[in-house]
C-alpha cells in the first residue's frame, strides 16, 4: 500500500481557538526529540568528566540549566533545547527538517548519545494573550509571576493530574506539552480556565 | 422586600423591619440576627431556590442583590408560629448529653422511632436533594507576603509591604475591605477613616505587585506557608450559571460537541478555591466581640454592640427605636456614643463595672455595677429587668462582654494561645509557641492591639519588616496617625444572679445550666465538656460562645480561664462549601481520560468502551443483531481465531531503554535471563519486587545493541517506570543507562489470527519478509510501512494465534486502525476489544491482572523454573524463601465444570468436595473466568494448592457470596495449544 493511505492526525486536528485577544492553539509540525545529557556515564564525551552535571557555561554539551531553555544552530537548524533535568533535554524544532535536525543533534552531541524521538508523544498547546497567566493560575500550581518564572523558563508539573511540561515563550505566551493521549481532556481544563477568567 | 447596593441580607432585614430571623438548633427558641459578621450564630437561612438552594447561610455575610431569594428554615409552619416551639417547653429534657442518656428503650424503637423522629427534627436547613448546579474553580496564588484581614492593621501593613515592592495578597471575607474601618467613626493621619480607607485601597489597587481578594476567606493554614482560600466570585450577583459548561460532558469527550457548546454562553464558577503558597503571612483578621451570660439573653433585639455600631454607621441602619447597653468594658460605651451621635435614643448604658462611668452620653441612664437578670419578649425584646428590680423597656439591646482577638490561623498547625489578663482574651503572645504556622506574624487586634493607633503601628511595622527580611528595600513612610481610643475591660461573663436560662452558644442552645451539668457529670477537659453539651460544634465555631463557656466552667473548677485552656481551633475558619473542594473535578471531570489512538474510529464502530485505569478503551464492538454483549465477544474471539483479530493494545507501558549497559540493566530488572538476548529477539520477562512476588510482566526486545524496548501491563505502566528509574538512579547509578518512557510515542495494535501475516504483507513493505523463517515466532524489528513510514513490529501473542503487534508513531494510530481494517475485510477481520482480549488470554493461559496481584510468586503462576539460577536480579533472593517454594504452595491452574453448562465465577474458593466451605478448609481461589466459545463452554484460571500435580481431580467451587457452590475439574491452564503450534504457524 502507498503511503497515502496513512494520513498523520494531530491529537486536536489542529485546534485552534481565540478568546478576544487571547489564543489557544494547538503546535504541529513539531518534531520532540528527548536526549539523554549525562547519566552515570550515559554520555562519553571525550575529554569530560561524564559526572558533571551539564549545567556549566563551559560544558561542552552548551546544555542549559534545568528548568531552562536556550536555542541552538547546528547546521543552520534553529533548535530549543528544554533541559528537564540535569540528564535529559528535550530538543524542539520544526518537523519540516526532522531528519537533518536529528543528524544535526548527533553532530552536536555526539553520534554515542542515546536519543529518542518523542515527537508523538505530546500535544502542545500554545497559550498567549492577556488572559493566559490567569488561566493557568487555575491549573498550574508553578509561580508564574515574571521575576520568578522568567522568559524561557520551563518547569514539569501537573496540571489536572496531568503531567506536563510548561514553558514560557513570551511575556504573555506559554506553550504546554502534555500526553497525547491525555489531548481532549487537557484541552479542556485549559478552555475552561480560559473560560472562568474571562 | 427593599434594599440598598452594599447591604447585607441582614441589615436589608433589619431596615426593613424584620427581627425574627430563625429558629434556634434544638429548643426552636426565636432568634434575630445578633452580629453583623462571619461569626453570627443565630441568623442562619436558606438562600436561592431549587437545586441552586444553600442551607445555613450567615445572613449577616450575605451580599445583597436585586431578586436574591431567602428563606427562613427550621421550622414547622410559620417562622411566628413554629409548631416546633413546644420543644422549648420540653427543654428541660434537653439538658446536655441527653441523647447519651435517652433513647434507649426499648431497644426497637431506636431505629423504627427515635432515629426517624430525631432525623426529621434535626439539621436546621434542608438541602435540595438535587445535584448543585453551581459552578466551582480552583486555583493557585503565589506571594512574598500574603496579608489576612484588610482591617487597619491589615491595610496598613499591605500599604508598607507593597510600598517596599513586595508581591502582597491582601485577603478579606468581607465585599467591602476596611474591617473595623467600614463600622467606627475614627480620624485617620487627619482625615476620616472611610476616606482613609479609600485611599489606601486605591493605592494598593495602583500597585501591580499588590492583589486585592474581597469576598475571600483564608479558612485554613498549611504546612509551608501554604493557605487555603475560598473567593466568592459570582455568588452576589444576580445571574445564576445556565449550564456549566464543564459538567456533563460526553462520556467519550466528544471534543466537536464541546465546541458548540460555547463557553461565553455560561457563566463563571460561583466560587474559586485558592491555594496560596506565601514566603510570609501577616495575620490581621481582627477581633470577634463576645457576648455576657444572663438570663434570656437570646432574643431576638439582643445584639452584639459593635454588631450594632456596624448597622448604624456603615449600612445606616438601625436595628431598633429604643437601645439599651451592657457591657463590662470601654468599648460598649462607643456605641453608645454613636447612636447618641446619630440621634437614636439610648435609654439606658448598664456597665458591669464599679467604676466611674467612662463618658457622659446624652440623656441615657447610666447603671454602674448593674447587671441584666432577665429579659422580656417572645418574638422580639421589649424589656429587660436588672438585679436590683428595676424594668426598662427596649427593643435592641448591644451587649458587649470584650474582644477576643481571631487567633484562630495561628493554631491550626497544633499551638495553643495564650492567656492576657490586661485584655480578658487569648492571644499568640511572643514569641509565638511552638507550632504556629512558620513565617506567620500578627498584627492588629488579632495580636491583642485592641485599639487602633497601635493597630495601624503594629500593621506598618510588620509589613515593612515582612519585606525589609525578604529583600525589599523598606518604604521610609511611617506608620499612619490616629488617637488610641480607651479601650478598658474587666473580666464579667455571666450574670450570677439571674435563675432564667443564661445562654452560652446560641447556635446549639448551650446555657450556663448545660456547662455546670457537664461539670457535675464529671467532665473536666474543655474538650470533652465541649462534645458533651455540642458547645462551639456548629456552622459558627462557637466564635461568640467559646470564652464565656470557658469563664463559667473555670469558675466551676476554681480555676482561671488562662489553666482551662482553649478547644482545638482547626480548619476551616468558616464553613466551606463541599462544592469549592470539588471545584471542577466533578461527573466526567472527576479525572481525565487517555484515549487510544484508535478511539475516534472504535467509537465510529459503535464500541462499548471500558475504563481501565484513566484510559477508555474498547471493551466490544457489537453488531447489529447482537443484542447480548456475550455474543459479540463470542464472535470476535471466534473470528480472531478462525481469521484475524485486531486490537489497539497502545495502552500497554512502553520503556525505551538505551545504553551501554542497558541489558545488564535489565538482566538485574528481570528474574530471568536477559544478558545475551540477541538483537532483532522479544523475550517474556517477570518482574519481581524486593521481596520476591511477581511485580509485573511483559516483553522486551532488543532493537539494537544497547537498545531496548520494554513493554509492561496498562496498569503497572507508570508504577513500572518508577522503579526502573529508582534502580537506575539509587541502586546502579554507575551503570550506562537512559530510561525514556514511549507509551504515548507509538500506536500499537496486536494482529492476531491464522491470517494474520497474510494481512500484514498488505501493509508492510515489500521489502521486509515476513515468513516465519525470517521473522519467527518471539522476532522484533524496525521496519516501515505503508511506504515508508518507519515501524516496529514484534511477533509476540498474547492469544495464542499466530500474531503481531505493528507499533507505528501515534500521529498515524487513527490512519492505521482504519488502513489496516480495510486491508483485512476480505479475510473477514474483526476488531476485537478487552472482552474477547480476555477470552483469549484465559483460554491460552496467560495470567495478567487478576493472577499478578502483587501476593504471587513465580512459582505459584507456574513460571518458578525462569527464576534465573546463575544470576542475581531484584526478588530473586527472597524469591527462593522455603515457604514461597513449597511442593503444596498454591500453583496457577485451568478449571472448568464438570457440569460444563454451569458458568464459573471468579473469587469463588476451593474446597475439597464434601468438606465445609471455611477458612481451614480453603485451597485456593478462583481468579479469572470466561465462557470460551472456543471450547464451548465455561473455563476458569486460579490458585490451588498444588494444582499442578491434581489434573483430573474435582474440588468444589464455592461462592459464598452468591451462594453458589460448583464442582470443577483441575486442568491444565493451557486450555488451548498447548504445544503451541498456532503461534508458531
Amino acid at each position: 500500500m502507498d503511503n497515502t493511505s496513512l494520513k498523520a492526525k494531530p491529537p486536536l486536528g489542529g485546534y485552534r481557538k481565540t478568546f478576544g485577544d487571547t489564543t489557544l492553539q494547538e503546535m504541529t509540525g513539531l518534531a520532540i526529540i528527548a536526549i539523554a545529557t549525562s547519566n552515570g556515564g550515559a554520555v562519553k564525551v571525550p575529554g569530560r568528566d561524564h559526572n558533571q552535571l551539564a549545567v556549566s557555561a563551559n560544558d561542552p554539551l552548551d546544555a542549559p540549566a534545568p528548568g531552562t531553555s536556550n536555542v541552538i544552530h547546528q547546521d543552520q537548524i534553529a533548535i530549543r533545547l528544554l533541559s528537564l533535568r540535569q540528564d535529559l533535554i528535550l530538543a524542539v524544532f520544526t518537523a519540516q527538517n526532522n531528519r537533518n535536525a536529528i543528524e544535526a543533534l548527533r553532530n552536536k552531541f555526539g553520534r554515542t548519545i542515546p536519543i529518542t524521538d518523542q515527537s508523538d508523544a505530546w500535544v502542545v498547546l500554545g497559550l498567549s494573550g492577556p488572559l493566559s497567566e490567569s488561566a493557568l493560575e487555575r491549573i498550574c500550581s508553578i509561580d508564574l509571576h515574571q521575576d520568578v518564572f522568567a522568559n524561557g523558563d520551563l518547569a514539569q508539573t501537573r496540571m489536572e493530574h496531568i503531567s506536563t511540561i510548561l514553558f514560557r515563550s513570551g511575556d504573555e505566551a506559554f506553550q504546554i506539552f502534555a500526553p497525547r493521549s491525555y489531548a481532549r481532556s487537557f484541552l479542556h481544563a485549559v478552555e475552561t480556565s480560559i473560560h472562568n477568567v474571562r | 422586600m427593599r434594599g440598598y447596593e452594599g447591604d447585607t441580607l441582614a441589615s436589608a432585614l433589619l431596615a426593613n423591619g424584620e427581627r425574627l430571623i430563625a429558629r434556634s438548633f434544638k429548643t426552636h427558641r426565636p432568634r434575630g440576627i445578633f452580629s453583623a459578621g462571619s461569626e453570627e450564630p443565630n441568623a442562619l437561612v436558606q438562600l436561592r431556590r431549587s437545586a441552586f438552594t444553600e442551607p445555613n447561610t450567615r445572613a449577616t455575610t450575605t451580599q445583597l442583590y436585586n431578586g436574591l431569594a431567602a428563606s427562613s428554615q427550621h421550622h414547622r409552619g410559620s417562622l411566628k408560629y413554629d409548631l416546633m416551639a413546644f420543644m422549648d417547653l420540653v427543654s428541660p429534657l434537653l439538658s446536655a448529653g441527653f441523647y447519651y442518656k435517652t433513647f434507649m428503650w426499648p431497644k426497637s424503637f431506636w431505629e423504627s422511632v427515635y432515629e426517624p423522629l430525631i432525623r426529621a427534627a434535626a439539621g436546621l436547613g434542608r438541602l435540595s436533594g438535587a445535584a448543585d448546579p453551581g459552578l466551582y474553580d480552583k486555583g493557585f496564588l503565589h506571594c512574598d507576603i500574603l496579608i489576612i484581614g484588610a482591617g487597619p492593621a491589615g491595610l496598613a501593613a499591605a500599604l508598607a509591604a507593597g510600598r517596599s515592592g513586595a508581591r502582597v495578597i491582601l485577603a478579606d471575607e468581607d465585599f467591602s475591605m476596611g474591617g473595623r474601618l467600614n463600622r467606627d467613626r475614627y480620624e485617620i493621619d487627619g482625615a476620616r477613616a472611610a476616606n482613609w480607607t479609600a485611599a489606601a485601597l486605591a493605592e494598593l489597587q495602583s500597585m501591580d505587585h499588590v492583589r486585592l481578594a474581597p469576598r475571600t476567606t483564608v479558612w485554613g493554614a498549611f504546612d509551608h506557608g501554604i493557605y487555603g482560600a475560598v473567593e466568592c466570585v459570582t455568588d452576589h450577583l444576580p445571574a445564576m450559571p445556565a449550564k456549566p459548561i464543564n459538567q456533563d460532558r460526553d462520556e467519550d469527550h466528544d471534543h466537536d460537541r464541546d465546541r458548540d457548546r460555547s463557553p461565553s454562553k455560561t457563566c463563571k464558577p460561583r466560587q474559586i478555591l485558592w491555594r496560596i503558597y506565601a514566603q510570609r503571612t501577616i495575620l490581621c483578621a481582627g477581633a470577634s466581640e463576645r457576648p455576657i451570660a444572663f438570663g434570656n439573653n437570646d432574643r431576638p433585639g439582643i445584639m452584639l454592640a459593635g454588631a450594632v455600631r456596624s448597622y448604624v454607621n456603615r449600612w445606616g441602619v438601625a436595628p431598633g427605636k429604643h437601645f439599651a447597653i451592657f457591657t463590662n468594658n470601654d468599648d460598649g460605651w462607643r456605641t453608645a456614643a454613636d447612636l447618641a451621635n446619630r440621634g437614636v435614643k439610648v435609654r439606658a448604658i448598664i456597665d458591669s463595672r464599679d467604676i466611674a462611668p467612662p463618658h457622659s452620653t446624652g440623656d441615657a441612664e447610666i447603671i454602674m455595677g448593674g447587671r441584666i437578670i432577665d429579659t422580656k419578649g417572645r418574638s422580639g425584646l421589649r424589656a429587660i429587668t436588672l438585679a436590683n428590680g428595676q424594668q426598662i423597656e427596649t427593643d435592641c439591646l448591644a451587649v458587649s462582654g470584650g474582644w477576643n482577638p481571631n487567633v484562630h490561623l495561628t493554631c491550626h498547625h497544633g499551638s495553643r494561645p495564650l492567656w492576657r489578663d490586661d485584655i480578658c482574651a487569648f492571644v499568640p503572645a511572643p514569641p509565638l509557641p511552638a507550632h504556629t504556622p512558620a513565617r506567620m506574624v500578627l498584627a492588629g487586634a488579632a495580636n491583642g492591639a485592641l485599639t487602633l493607633y497601635a493597630a495601624l503601628q503594629q500593621g506598618h511595622t510588620a509589613g515593612a519588616q515582612q519585606a525589609q527580611e525578604l529583600g525589599f528595600t523598606p518604604t521610609s513612610s511611617t506608620a499612619p496617625r490616629a488617637q488610641d481610643e480607651p479601650a478598658a475591660t474587666s473580666p464579667f461573663w455571666h450574670v450570677t444572679q439571674s435563675t432564667k436560662r443564661a445562654w452560652l452558644d446560641l447556635q446549639n442552645d448551650v446555657t450556663v445550666k448545660d456547662i455546670a451539668l457537664a461539670y457535675k457529670e464529671g467532665y473536666r477537659s474543655v474538650e470533652h465538656v465541649k462534645r458533651y453539651t455540642t458547645l462551639s460544634m456548629g456552622t459558627d465555631q462557637g466564635k461568640t460562645a467559646n470564652i464565656p463557656a470557658l469563664a463559667v466552667l473555670a469558675k466551676l473548677a476554681g480555676t482561671s480561664i488562662r489553666d482551662i485552656g482553649t478547644t482545638m481551633y482547626r480548619p476551616p475558619f468558616t464553613p466551606v462549601t463541599i462544592g469549592a473542594f470539588a471545584g471542577r473535578a466533578r461527573g466526567t471531570n472527576f479525572r481525565p481520560h487517555c484515549l487510544p489512538p484508535s478511539h475516534d474510529w472504535a467509537r465510529a464502530q459503535g464500541a462499548v468502551f471500558t475504563q481501565t485505569g484513566l484510559w477508555q478503551r474498547a471493551q466490544y464492538y457489537p453488531r447489529p443483531g447482537e443484542s447480548h454483549w456475550r455474543q459479540t465477544v463470542d464472535r470476535e474471539v471466534l473470528q480472531t481465531r478462525n481469521s484475524v483479530g485486531i486490537c489497539d493494545v497502545s495502552t500497554l507501558g512502553k520503556i525505551d531503554i538505551q545504553g551501554d549497559d542497558a541489558a545488564q540493566f535489565i538482566n538485574h530488572i528481570y528474574c530471568n535471563a536477559f544478558g545475551k538476548l540477541k538483537i532483532g529477539k522479544t523475550r517474556y520477562g517477570l518482574m519481581l519486587r524486593e521481596d520476591g512476588m511477581v511485580m509485573d510482566d511483559g516483553t522486551t526486545a532488543r532493537l539494537a545493541q544497547t537498545h531496548f524496548i520494554m513493554t509492561t501491563t496498562t496498569a503497572n505502566a507508570a508504577a513500572v517506570y518508577r522503579h526502573l528509574e529508582f534502580c537506575r538512579q539509587c541502586l546502579w547509578p554507575d551503570l550506562s543507562v537512559h530510561l525514556t518512557p514511549v507509551t504515548e510515542q507509538w500506536a500499537q495494535y496486536a494482529i492476531a489470527g491464522p491470517k494474520a501475516r497474510t494481512l500484514l504483507q498488505k501493509i508492510v513493505d515489500p521489502a521486509f519478509e515476513l515468513s516465519n523463517d525470517a521473522f519467527p515466532f518471539m522476532a522484533c524489528a524496525e521496519i516501515t510501512i505503508c511506504g515508508g513510514i518507519t515501524a516496529r513490529l514484534f511477533r509476540i501473542s498474547f492469544s495464542g494465534e499466530l500474531a503481531y503487534e505493528l507499533a507505528a508513531p501515534a500521529r498515524y494510530g487513527d490512519a492505521l486502525i482504519r488502513t489496516l481494517m480495510s486491508a483485512g475485510k476480505d479475510d473477514g477481520a474483526a476488531p476485537y476489544g478487552t472482552e474477547a482480549l480476555n477470552v483469549m488470554r484465559i483460554e491460552k493461559g496467560h495470567a495478567a491482572g487478576n493472577e499478578l496481584n502483587g501476593q504471587t510468586t513465580a512459582h505459584n503462576l507456574g513460571m518458578g523454573q525462569m527464576v534465573s539460577k546463575k544470576k542475581d536480579a531484584i526478588g530473586i533472593v527472597l524469591s527462593r524463601r522455603e515457604e514461597l517454594c513449597r511442593a503444596d504452595a498454591l500453583r496457577l491452574s485451568g478449571f472448568i465444570p464438570k457440569d460444563r453448562a454451569q458458568q464459573l465465577q471468579a473469587g469463588a474458593h476451593f474446597i475439597a468436595k464434601g468438606q465445609e466451605a471455611s477458612t481451614q478448609q480453603d485451597q485456593g481461589w478462583m481468579s479469572s473466568t470466561a465462557y470460551s466459545p472456543t471450547l464451548g463452554h465455561s473455563i476458569g484460571l486460579g490458585f490451588i494448592r498444588a494444582g499442578a500435580d491434581r489434573h483430573g481431580e474435582t474440588v468444589s467451587a464455592v461462592d459464598l457470596l452468591r451462594g453458589r457452590s460448583i464442582d470443577v475439574e483441575i486442568v491444565s491452564p493451557h486450555f488451548l495449544d498447548p504445544q503451541g503450534e498456532r503461534l508458531h504457524g
